[in-house]
């Protein structure tokens, strides 16, 4: 089984801004368009560590894991065997799954 | 051997016993009210730093974007350290452990049109604004929600429930 870590502060930015590209150099939409999704497609599991960052907004991590099933029509269920959270902060893994399983 | 004789040791460990467990009971009466004490310390701080993120994020969604820029990343640093200090509460103290109006709180914030170039400055009008109502009305209740659980935490109060509603 292929698995895959992206690490949001060491593979993207310690500073995620916003969430479209004209937002700021690191926003939600890049995020998921050049890392998310190609590991998805390439890989069976993918890990997101959300530890490093200097903070993480909401408006970011709606864009970047909302927008899999909104954009990329990724499957609910799919996500939920593919992808997988670690970091110290409870409350932004709790968040994405719920940005995940509220999106249409 | 009279019974007399007998009584005596009797009654000296009967005293003793008395003491030790007059001794367990102060003990733990000191720990339970220094504990009380370490959180709400912790509380009151924790608190402090909410109604600072709240009038950060009052400044910031009054301002233009492009005079907002430092100030959302004080504000995302901010928060996560913020969520870090109340989900710490939390792994020691069983009536923290709910991060549900944590949650709701840095969406308040965070979400909607933070750090959205094309995002306009409101006025400030916390009572007509839906977004600055919610910003105010979310920090009211994770601090109501936070003291309900400080009291249940000592005072076996029922706690509040796991997911409370604003309508508005």
């Amino acid at each position: 089984m292929d698995s895959f870590v992206i690490s949001i502060a060491k593979d993207f930015s310690r500073f995620p801004v916003g969430r479209y590209y004209k937002d700021g150099p690191w926003p939600g939409q890049k995020f998921r368009e050049e890392l998310l999704v190609p590991a998805l497609n390439r890989c069976d599991v993918v890990t997101v560590d959300l530890d490093g960052t200097m903070g993480l907004g909401s408006s970011f991590l709606e864009e970047a894991f909302a927008g899999l099933v909104r954009v990329h029509k990724f499957k609910k269920s799919d996500l939920k065997k593919k992808l997988k959270f670690t970091g110290s902060i409870e409350a932004y893994k709790t968040r994405i799954w719920q940005y995940i399983s509220e999106a249409d | 051997m009279s019974a007399d004789s007998l009584s005596i040791p009797w009654a000296s460990l009967v005293g003793w016993i008395l003491i030790i467990a007059g001794w367990f009971y102060t003990n733990h009466q000191n720990n339970v009210r220094e504990s009380r004490k370490e959180l709400r310390s912790f509380l009151d701080n924790v608190i402090k730093d909410i109604d600072e993120v709240q009038q950060k994020a009052l400044e910031y969604y009054t301002k233009s974007p492009d005079e907002t820029l430092k100030l959302g990343f004080e504000i995302k640093a901010s928060q996560q350290r913020l969520i870090a200090k109340i989900e710490r509460i939390g792994r020691i103290h069983s009536s923290f452990k709910n991060t549900i109006p944590v949650i709701d709180f840095m969406d308040s914030i965070t979400g909607n049109d933070f750090e959205i170039l094309d995002r306009k400055a409101r006025s400030f009008n916390q009572t007509e604004d839906p977004l600055l109502m919610t910003i105010s009305l979310e920090t009211n209740k994770l601090i109501d929600i936070l003291e309900v659980n400080y009291c249940s935490e000592f005072k076996k109060l029922k706690r509040m429930p796991n997911i409370i509603k604003l309508n508005y």
